[in-house]
């Protein structure tokens, strides 16, 4: 936030003297109204602490104000900077001074920057108070400055001086006699008080709530079977979630972050830090660039030269960037330590729009040298040719997708322990494998000295594929304090600024040719994603978008130039739905504007461009595995009641009511093929998939499992088990799956983990590979020691629990007798056999093809599962509030293996949509303060805000997968598509089209009155 | 997010609680349910150095009807007064009781804490303007009482003085043909409110307007009030058009703050909208009518 | 600030345990309850009180325990998530949860289960309006709180059946 203020003044002070005292630091300072002490830095420059109270809430804030000019008698400007409420701001003031009939007439002007949390606190509604507080304070300083006030001003300050005095001694404790009388009174009291119990009129208010909680707990209990295999221990508070790892030992780590978007570092001080009592160490961004290396850059020169380390160095680049990390014994220390860091910034023009970082007049990495991280054109077919030949063309000028987060409700985690040995062991909540191939070179360890483990996470939704860089300076910080254990728990309000958002985009210049019958023939577009201040992930997501290039339509012909930038704002991780779900949303924005404008109603310009066959190729190479678009929005508008709606829309019309009805189709691409990262950077030496899975038949005969994932709540204990057991005719119950990630199960390759909805098809066809071989090993002894051909056997239940018997008789071995003969009693068995270890891991990999680098073309992922949404919602004009009035989903993610996981996932999905569509956003200002800076600005979706969910369910499977299932956890975000279509449906009449992703009551409202003219022109 | 260290004490007196906050001067706060004042110290905006935790002071918590006054203890939480039975002939009390954010801030947040504070966006300052009510407060220099109206002076500042608490908060019953109603926006229940409108009024006769009181929150530094507003509907009958003269004039002498949660002018236009869904439910529930009001989310 | 660090003795028993011990005052209650004695289901998800992941029972009302000192309650009594099984039986809250798929993650779960059952143990037979109503504060980013609604629903007859 800037402000600006400037005015004059008189005063009957002869010129040379309002000079000396404007000029001199010492006399200028305790002119502030709220002055509270100083200290001489040197002859130019006083530390000052001034007192800034809003209401009863009372801050000290430190400044460090140098007098930075000074033209005798003529003019002094000063420049401050300092902190205050976990915020920063800086102050230019200048005072030119004209002598007037004996007296001065001093000219001013300042000028202030505020920057940091305190903006984002309760909304920014402080701002108005703040700019209140710094009018206030001119105004004093003119007052101060009066001939009058001089005497007594100067007075105080002699009286501050002396109290200054006193507190430092206080707390240093040179001279205890000398503490104030109110100190004192202070702790003769805190010894003589005694702490109140409950007074009899609190205890009796609560008697009728303590009893009825009584009455709650001491029902009838009866055991009942369980949903999943993993609620057991979150039901009961036994989920190990990383903070509720606590070995002992442990040190904890906070970090010292910038208030400012972009800055360079001047000089930090941590020798207050780390005198502080249970401070262990401190580590600065020098150290980490002396200690390690830069992280790898996905993407291509010039973008590979950005040098991005786990701590600032040299430059902060967002709000939040993390400068120091104080290690102490305790968290509140740790905490208590980093206000006690001193840092010198000088701050640098924040790069906020798109536009802007475009410009590249400001650069936020110079070794780079540009802001852009990617550029490239997707061109397919015969773009200019269908242009010509078409019936309509349509332009439009702006299309808006912002940035937001799914905000798992664990925040990002780690406990670090870098041991003597040298070895590595991260307890944490990253989701994928990647993590250990950017922190091992960071740190120049191998990988074999890297443990990674995961046990229950607290939700991810792609959004901790971002946290390596704090994975590796805890580990730095382990290592530095001697290896004991250091534990970093990012809190809420650090995740507001750079936990890692998902990205925002922009669509320019969309043009958009048409047959007479509506069919979309060719598209041409201009994107520009935003990916925050680092790339890290990205520009992944520069190609990934292209996965579903065509949406769900026929058109062939696209010419598409997509570029990304860096900003000064949180780096960006990827996101429930990762880059294509902008993507999605734009194309589901074009299919409604083309309707509007050649009044083809919503449903039907979809049929007339949905794809109809399957296997379908996209213009891009890319292979829709199956599915039935018509079928789908059939069954959505006999869910919804369609023609019901129809009807009411009609009546709402009539009365002037603005109701509209929505439809979003979407693709949830499931299984990517890591060659496309090829098409970013051709160098990338990465192609295909892998999932891993192990399971064994454990010493004792129990079945254990262990797969390569790291499940955030998706169930994969819960479907893994089911695989298994139907494999083995059991029941789940058991079958052990064993909870988490951890690299010493050996489970995993390169890229494991739990990202590109994936865990049905690759997660469970390795589990299901596992299994087959598993039996075949077990079939191989049951058949030695039962005598029996192999093509006998069957597996079941048999008197002795589970077991392998052959076919239509009695004679049977158990789980039990198999593994002791594998593990116990290898002379028993024939030479051929005794290498058997009833262990087997299996490998999934999808049949992926290199793609056409140079075309762009290929097949980027292997299943396609696809939602359709239809929402009604009614749009309030005066307010913009629009209330959902009825919502119905229809998902198709081929075989279904859990129907109520499944339908979990789609609620949750559907949450996601409807929260970033009406709720959630992260703005910035220009200044790169975080406006959304906690829960309670940002809003999360609540129950509140929810509307019932009508589903339903089809199956085309896939034919690609063993089971016919398709990966389906991201879901595609239709609700972002369903209101945007419903709120268009609702104001078209009124000549309003929907470009922008967020439409709150707020930015509806400033939308609406802030456009100027239509977006969208038919040109043909 | 940790407050800074501070010392604790837990007087059983509200004679020994003033006393410590007399003694401990400036950097003392009083901490009642802390509802508000715990977030502020965790994100460490304030730093205070001694909290008085005034929450077990005995005798604040009462809910009474005395002689058609209500009196609530400054310590009687919003959770308590929501379910009060003395209190549910009074819905406009009970719609903002049961709105303050959530469940469990209402099982802890007391009236008298709300309105020490003097957030601008919180209820309880807003609403008692409904009901002209009066505010109890005991310091060093004895017991005063205080209208609301000269109370809540600005943005988080209050008349409080110095080692000054708040024990009661007083209200006349309103009369018969008497009705109220409170409404918020607010993104989410707990998050901070968009803006609210209230409105308590008494009908003479069907359609007259004999009384009415309204007020406006986090719609400027202090709850807004407008006797020119009032008087566009005292005494004549609450047609649309007068409602609408009522609305214009109340949300003339607003000054919202434009921030997150909106521009000035989204949230004059909310402020409208609520107003009048507000006034209608009020003149409904006057007349007699059983009305359940409910905030307004996105 | 003092150089000595105050400490504030208390006794607080959690889940019919009486624990005592003396305690920083800026110790929040949720701290207490996860580190000081070791019970982590209860969690935290945010820090300015919005979330409701730390929700616990004091006294028989529902309350965001990061937005409590512990000081505060001391002499009070607190029921955490760990307290809802006894005896290794389950309550049919968490039974219902489970069964009618009221969790993914499970990171909310603790503060949605106690949110709930301070509900059920006020209101026996709620209604939707009634659910979303007591649960307002209680942040799921997994279910879209479609079976959450559900799972309260379902114990609510279970409770009322037995």
């Amino acid at each position: 936030m800037e402000m600006k203020f400037d005015g004059e003044f008189m005063i009957d002070l002869p010129r040379k003297e309002v000079f000396e005292i404007l000029s001199d630091p010492e006399k200028f300072a305790p002119l502030f109204p709220t002055f509270h002490s100083m200290e001489m830095k040197d002859e130019r420059t006083a530390n000052l602490k001034v007192k800034v109270g809003i209401g009863k809430i009372i801050a000290t804030s430190t400044t460090e104000l140098t007098l930075e000019e000074a033209i005798p008698p003529l003019r002094a400007r000063y420049v401050g900077k300092g902190n205050v409420m976990q915020g920063a701001y800086q102050m230019n003031s200048s005072f030119n001074l004209e002598e007037v009939d004996g007296g001065t007439l001093v000219k001013w002007q300042g000028e202030t920057i505020l920057v940091g949390k305190i903006l984002s606190i309760a909304g920014g509604g402080l701002r108005g108070y703040a700019e209140k507080e710094i009018n206030k304070l001119i105004t004093s300083l003119q007052e101060a400055l009066s001939p009058e006030a001089q005497a007594g001003k100067l007075q105080a300050q002699a009286q501050s001086k002396g109290w200054f005095s006193r507190l430092i001694q206080f707390l240093f404790g040179t001279n205890k006699q000398e503490t104030s009388t109110s100190e004192k009174a202070s702790s003769a009291t805190v010894e003589s008080v005694s702490y109140a119990p409950h007074p009899a009129d609190a205890l009796a208010l609560k008697q009728e709530s303590k009893q009825k909680i009584n009455d709650i707990l001491n029902v009838k209990r009866s055991e009942k079977k369980l949903g999943r295999k993993e609620d057991k221990r979150l039901i009961t508070g036994q989920g190990l979630f990383v903070d509720d790892y606590q070995p002992g030992g442990s040190l904890h780590m906070c970090l010292v972050r910038s208030p400012y978007a972009h800055a360079k570092i001047l000089s930090i001080d941590v020798s207050k830090a780390e005198a502080l009592p249970g401070v262990i160490c401190t580590i600065t961004g020098k150290e980490v660039a002396e200690q390690t290396q830069p992280f790898t850059q996905i993407g291509p020169e010039p973008s590979a030269l950005i040098q991005d380390f786990c701590l600032a160095v040299n430059k902060v680049r967002h709000q939040g960037d993390p400068v120091v990390a104080v290690i102490a014994e305790s968290k509140h220390i740790a905490a208590d330590a980093i206000q006690l860091v001193e840092v010198n910034y000088e701050t640098l023009p924040a790069v906020i729009s798109c536009e802007d970082a475009q410009k590249d007049e400001t650069v936020l990495h110079e070794e780079a040298g540009t802001n852009q991280t990617w550029q490239g054109v997707y061109e397919y077919g015969d773009v200019d040719k269908a242009f010509n030949e078409a019936a309509h063309v349509i332009k439009i000028d702006h299309l808006k997708f912002h940035r937001f987060s799914s905000t798992p409700l664990e925040s990002n985690a780690v406990v670090a322990t870098w041991d003597k040995r040298n070895e590595i062991d991260f307890f944490c909540n990253t989701i994928m494998t990647v993590p250990i191939a950017m922190i091992g070179p960071a740190l120049n360890v191998r990988s074999d000295q890297i443990r990674l483990r995961t046990h229950d996470i607290g939700g991810a939704f792609g959004n901790k594929i971002g946290n390596y860089p704090y994975m590796t300076l805890a580990a730095l910080a382990s290592r530095k304090a001697g290896g004991a254990p250091v534990k970093w728990v990012e809190t809420r309000s650090e995740y507001m600024q750079a936990g890692g958002h998902g990205s925002e985009r922009n669509f320019y210049d969309t043009e958009v040719a048409l047959d007479k019958d509506g069919v979309i023939t060719a598209l041409r577009s201009r994107h520009v994603d935003d990916c925050g201040a680092y790339p890290r992930y990205e520009p992944l997501g520069c190609v990934i978008w292209s996965q579903v290039l065509p949406a769900s339509y026929k058109l062939r012909n696209v010419c598409i130039n997509f570029s990304q930038v860096v900003t000064n704002k949180g780096p960006c991780a990827p996101n429930r739905g990762y880059s294509r779900l902008p993507h999605m949303w734009f194309m589901e924005r074009v299919m409604d504007i083309c309707g509007h404008e050649l009044d083809i109603p919503a449903d039907e310009i979809r049929l007339r461009n949905y794809i109809e066959e399957f296997p379908y190729t996209t213009p891009n190479g890319c292979v829709y595995d199956s599915g039935d678009f018509p079928g789908l929005m059939k069954k959505a508008k006999e869910v919804i009641g369609w023609d019901d709606w129809q009807e009411k829309q009609k009546q709402a019309r009539a009365e002037g009511r603005c109701l509209g009805i929505g439809i979003g189709t979407t693709l949830d691409s499931g299984t990517n093929n890591f060659a496309q990262s090829q098409i970013i950077n051709p160098f990338l030496p990465f192609s295909s998939n892998s999932q891993v899975a192990t399971i064994k038949l454990d010493l004792d005969g129990s079945i254990s499992v262990s797969v390569g994932s790291f499940p955030q709540g998706q169930g994969h204990e819960t479907t893994a088990s089911q695989v298994v057991a139907e494999e083995l005719g059991l029941d789940t119950d058991l079958v052990h799956v064993k909870t988490g990630f951890d690299t010493e199960r050996n489970s995993h390759s390169g890229t494991c983990g739990t990202y590109a909805s994936q865990f049905a098809v690759t997660g469970l066809s390795a589990v299901h590979g596992a299994v087959v071989k598993l039996k075949n090993e077990m079939k191989k002894l049951a058949a030695h020691s039962l005598e029996a051909n192999e093509d006998d056997l069957e597996f079941g239940i048999g008197e002795q629990g589970p077991e392998v018997r052959v076919v239509g008789t009695d004679k049977g071995i158990n789980y039990w007798a198999l593994a002791n003969m594998a593990n116990y009693n290898k002379a028993s068995l024939p030479e051929e056999l005794r290498e058997i270890s009833l262990n087997v891991r299996h490998t999934f990999v999808p049949s992926f093809e290199a793609p056409d680098v140079e075309k762009k073309y290929g097949n980027l992922t292997l299943t396609y599962a696809m939602q359709l949404h239809i929402a009604v919602v009614e749009v309030d004009t005066e307010t913009y509030k629009s209330k959902i009035l009825d919502y119905a989903i229809v998902d198709d993610c081929g075989k279904v293996i859990n129907h109520m996981i499944v339908q979990g996932q789609i609620h949750g999905g559907a949450a996601h949509g409807l929260g970033a569509a009406l709720l959630e956003i992260m703005p910035f200002d220009k200044e790169g303060n975080v406006l959304a800076g906690s829960f309670t600005d940002y809003a999360p979706i609540t129950i509140n805000n929810m509307p019932d969910l009508k589903t339903a369910n089809m199956e085309t499977p896939s034919p690609f997968t063993y089971s016919g299932a398709k990966g389906m956890g991201e879901g595609g975000g239709a609700p972002l598509h369903a209101i945007s279509a419903a709120l268009q449906d609702a104001l078209y009449d009124k000549g309003i089209v929907i470009q922008q992703a967020h439409n709150s009551p707020m930015a509806l409202y400033e939308f609406i009155n802030g456009k100027k003219q239509k977006p969208v022109s038919l040109i043909r | 997010m940790y407050p800074a260290p501070f010392r604790y004490y837990r007087p059983d007196s509200i004679e020994n609680a003033i006393q410590l906050l007399s003694e401990l001067g400036e950097g003392a706060k009083p901490l009642a349910g802390g509802q508000s004042l715990i977030p502020v110290l965790k994100l460490r905006m304030d730093e205070p150095t001694d909290l008085i935790d005034i929450g077990r002071l005995p005798g604040l918590r009462h809910i009474n009807n005395e002689n058609e006054i209500i009196r609530i203890g400054a310590l009687a939480t919003h959770a308590h007064i929501g379910k009060a039975g003395v209190i549910s002939h009074i819905p406009i009390v009970t719609d903002c009781a049961n709105g303050i954010a959530d469940a469990q801030v209402r099982s802890r947040g007391t009236i008298g804490g709300s309105i020490s504070t003097a957030d601008p966006s919180c209820d309880w300052p807003a609403l008692l303007h409904t009901l002209d009510a009066e505010v109890i407060c005991n310091g060093p220099n004895g017991k005063r009482t205080i209208n609301i109206r000269d109370f809540i002076l600005d943005s988080y500042t209050t008349a409080l003085g110095d080692a000054e608490l708040v024990t009661e908060i007083s209200f006349k019953t309103p009369q018969k043909l008497s009705g109220g109603s409170y409404i918020v926006f607010k993104k989410a229940a707990p998050a901070y409110p968009t803006v609210s409108a209230g409105i308590q009024i008494t009908l003479a006769e069907e359609d007259i307007c004999k009384d009415v009181r309204l007020v406006l929150s986090a719609a400027g530094p202090r709850p807004v009030t407008s006797d020119e507003a009032e008087a566009v509907l005292r005494g004549n009958k609450l047609t649309n058009d007068n409602l609408e003269k009522a609305a214009e004039a109340i949300i003339a002498a607003s000054d919202p703050t434009p921030d997150s949660r909106g521009s000035a002018s989204f949230k004059r236009s909310m402020l409208h909208s609520l107003f009048i869904k507000a006034a209608n439910i009020a003149i409904s529930r006057a007349r007699g009518n059983n009305i359940i009001g409910a905030h307004e989310y996105v | 600030m003092s150089e000595s660090i105050q400490l504030v003795p208390v006794s607080i028993t959690v889940n019919g345990k009486l624990y005592q011990q003396e305690i920083e005052p800026r110790l929040l209650l949720v701290e207490f309850i996860r580190e000081t004695i070791g019970l982590t289901g209860t969690h935290i998800g945010c820090d300015t009180s919005y979330c409701g992941a730390c929700t616990i029972i004091v006294d028989g009302d529902p309350v965001k325990s990061c937005t409590l000192l512990a000081v505060q309650v001391d002499g009070s009594e607190v029921l955490t998530v760990e307290g809802l099984e006894q005896d290794g039986e389950l309550h049919p809250l968490q039974q219902a949860f489970s069964q009618n798929h009221g969790l993914q993650c499970g990171y909310c779960t603790p503060g949605m289960l106690m949110s709930s059952l301070a509900l059920l143990a006020e209101n026996p037979d709620p209604d939707i309006k009634d659910i979303r109503k007591r649960l307002a504060g209680n942040v799921c980013r997994c279910t879209g709180y479609q079976n959450i609604i559900k799972s309260v629903q379902a114990a609510a007859k279970n409770l009322r059946e037995d």
